[in-house]
């Protein structure tokens, strides 16, 4: 059985998911949009580096990925597909709603004045000055961005030795990092407020931010930055057909399952921050999460399908796509019965649910490996 | 004739049946489970030919939201099952010969506690007439 | 292909007053693939027309087959031997099928169990819209392939009227686009806007229902 796994998407969530694979001696193939991070040299990693998926056929255990790769195209065999494209952090300026004014910074731009020794007479530039941090202001910053801005807002403090609050939305402290990180920042002073639903107001005596218990009033507002799916999502899960949720991110099959990462199809799995809200750790997490899934598929010498499956009946069949429309794990299709054509059921994609028998027009689909009662099934006779 | 006809995802109402089962408890007489492979499967078909067949009741169970195997297959019960209601308020049937409700593995008691009602009611057509 | 819809029960179960005996007969083509009379609807039907009917007329039988195309009267021959014994035929075929069976079987009651609604494709699961009227005179080539005769709720052919808003037809603007927005996005798109300037004269209506029923005959094929 071919062991390939395709692993698609150039994010750090991606070089993890192939760090996992490769030490689990998989053959991994690299595709990302963008040049690809540094990865360990490895015999088993061929990347395609600013490849483009373009078509995906086959199913689990025999997937075709073809490339476009301008000038030339590339085809990828893989038994398995792992999806890891991450998020994307929108710059600060991208919502129009948030003032344009000297006051009213991004991390990125604070963390680099932060850095540029300015001191002068060993003052630091803002040591009287009231800097907030706000996180989730208009949209949700995502966990690793909150990590980051916490511990930008830390250093500030530590560095310049000003006065600083952080404004949160929903701050869940779920991991030992946030948890240790809050600590210590309640520790030293630095006091943390509730947003209201507001825009910040700026003029030239400071940034004026509503909360829950009031209005505060700073110098500079920093303002932690935005994630949201990646813009190509759709268009990689329209390619793959597996389900994006309302939200733009890649859905879960089953957000209760006790095996996270499963997409809808068998063989599709879905690995870090294109799925969920991480920060660095729990994305690596993930990552190792995803080669255990591949594991669990890829362990057994030959796949097999499922016991209960369903079956087309292809005489009875009258090619109305009811069931190929219906299935949730894209495992039905038209194909050829010796001359004829007519729906299919691919075995091993078939998760045995059903959905597609009982909206059959004809009650051409049948389950196999289940017994149904002919009291239940049959047209009652007269 | 059977009172009660339970239909229902073998993985979640199937679950929850068995470890009843394992406290002792036994289907009361007239009252007949029939295994789906996932909610999905469900057929409008299978609630009618259920009540053709003489059942009283139909008690159609499928997995919560977001714990269906198979995405929807939840979405699909319910569905059809309303299906089948409609079909018998518009023949003038009245629908409360079908009930359907979501289950987990672990609702046992509340399954014990569903059938048990639904076979003490008093017969539909009783009501009827009253 | 032809879009057809169940009737309402009640309205099923009064046409079946007068009969005891009852076959059932479905279509396996447009009506099936539009889920409203194949094979399986009609074991649906048929179903809880026995449920409906237990207590006023428990005497009813009903029977069930299903044809592959019941406008076909060489399909529908299978049922010859056996439907003279029914009192009364339901068809879950479109009006055609309904129609056929019919005139091929002159001594048999035969109800219709759907409402024919129009022609038109699958938009997705479960939905159906119309694509065309069958005006007998394809205009597709001018309007950039949307059908002004079909999908403007006037049948404009000159522009959309002043119910246009924000490309929705005030007859239903949430389940109806313009036909006239689709036209110029699409004419625009395909680099045609020019051919909006041409006047579309009145249209001769005698190609369509307005000319009596319709034949075609293709005297090739025709012996």
């Amino acid at each position: 059985m071919n062991k390939t796994v395709a692993v698609l998407g150039g994010s750090a969530d991606a070089g993890w998911v192939v760090e996992e694979l490769l030490a689990l001696s998989y053959s991994v193939a690299w595709v990302g949009q963008e040049d690809l991070p540094d990865s360990p040299r490895s015999d088993g990693l061929r990347a395609y580096p600013r490849s483009r998926v373009s078509a995906v056929s086959g199913c689990v255990g025999s997937f075709r990925l073809e490339l476009s790769a301008p000038p030339e195209r590339a085809v990828i065999d893989a038994a398995a597909i792992i999806v890891a494209m991450g998020n994307q952090r929108l710059p600060l300026g991208a919502d129009a709603r948030i003032p344009a004014h000297p006051r009213v910074l991004s991390t990125q731009v604070l963390a680099e004045r932060l850095s540029a020794p300015r001191q002068i007479s060993g003052i630091a530039p803002a040591q009287r000055q009231h800097i907030l941090f706000a996180l989730d202001m208009l949209e949700l910053s995502g966990k690793q961005a909150v990590v980051e801005t916490l511990e930008l807002a830390l250093r500030t403090h530590d560095t310049w030795h000003c006065e600083v609050s952080v404004l949160y939305r929903e701050l869940q402290v779920d991991s030992d990092l946030l948890e240790s990180l809050t600590r210590t920042m309640r520790e030293q002073g630095i006091v943390f407020h509730r947003l209201q639903d507001a825009l910040p107001v700026v003029d030239d005596s400071g940034v004026h931010v509503k909360h829950a218990d009031g209005v505060l009033d700073g110098d500079l507002l920093v303002i932690a930055p935005v994630v949201r799916p990646r813009s190509d999502s759709a268009e990689l899960a329209g390619l793959l057909r597996i389900a994006l949720g309302a939200d733009g991110y890649f859905q879960q099959l089953n957000v209760r399952s006790y095996r996270p990462g499963l997409s809808n199809r068998k063989g599709i799995y879905l690995a870090g921050r294109c799925h969920l809200d991480a920060d660095d750790a729990g994305a690596r997490a993930d990552a190792a999460q995803a080669a255990a899934n591949v594991a669990i598929l890829l362990g057994q010498d030959h796949l097999q399908p499922e016991t209960v499956i369903a079956e087309v009946g292809s005489t009875k069949c009258i090619r109305c796509l009811t069931c190929i429309r219906t299935c949730p794990h894209a495992a039905v299709e038209l194909a050829a019965y010796g001359q004829v054509t007519a729906a299919k059921v691919v075995e091993l994609a078939c998760f045995g649910c059903g959905a597609c028998a009982a909206n059959c027009p004809v009650r051409a689909i049948t389950m196999k490996g289940i017994d149904v009662p002919v009291w239940l099934q049959e047209a009652a006779l007269v | 004739m059977n009172k009660l006809v339970i239909i229902g995802c073998d993985r979640s109402a199937g679950e929850a049946l068995r470890s009843l089962q394992e406290t002792g408890y036994c289907l009361p007489e007239g009252v007949i489970y029939q295994p789906l492979p996932c909610g999905g499967s469900l057929d409008v078909l299978h609630v009618l030919r259920a009540l053709e067949s003489g059942a009283e009741r139909v008690l159609v169970l499928s997995c919560y939201a977001d714990a269906c195997r198979s995405f929807n297959g939840n979405t699909w019960a319910e569905k059809r099952t309303a299906a089948a209601q409609a079909l018998l308020t518009e023949a003038g049937l009245g629908q409360e010969r079908i009930t359907y409700r979501q289950v987990s593995p672990n609702m046992s008691a509340d399954l014990g506690a569903w059938i048990h009602t639904l076979i003490n009611l008093e017969p539909v057509e009783a009501q009827d007439r009253a | 292909m032809i879009i057809a819809e169940r009737k309402p029960i009640q309205e099923i179960t009064a046409s079946l007053v007068p009969y005891k005996n009852v076959l059932m007969v479905g279509c396996n083509t447009c009506v099936a693939v539009c889920l409203a009379g194949g094979a399986k609807e009609v074991s649906v039907l048929s179903a809880v027309l026995r449920l409906a009917l237990r207590e006023n007329q428990p005497e009813l039988t009903i029977a069930e087959r299903c044809v592959e195309r019941q406008c076909e009267a060489e399909m529908n021959a299978e049922l010859a031997t056996e439907i003279g014994s029914y009192d009364a035929v339901l068809s879950t075929a479109c009006g055609v099928g309904v129609q056929t069976l019919a005139e091929q079987f002159p001594e048999t009651v035969v109800l219709p169990a759907l409402n024919t609604k129009f022609m038109g494709r699958p938009e997705e699961l479960g939905v159906w819209s119309e694509r065309c009227a069958g005006c007998g005179n394809c205009v597709l080539d001018r309007f950039g392939g949307i059908c002004p005769v079909t999908r403007c709720s006037k049948n404009l052919l000159n522009g959309p009227c002043g119910g246009s808003a924000n490309g929705r037809c005030e007859v239903d603007p949430v389940n109806i686009p313009c036909a006239w927005q689709l036209i110029y996005d699409r004419l625009a798109r395909l680099g045609q806007l020019e051919r909006l300037t041409a006047i579309e004269p009145a249209k001769d209506w005698s190609t369509s229902r307005h000319g009596g029923p319709r034949r075609v005959i293709r005297k090739d094929v025709k012996l």
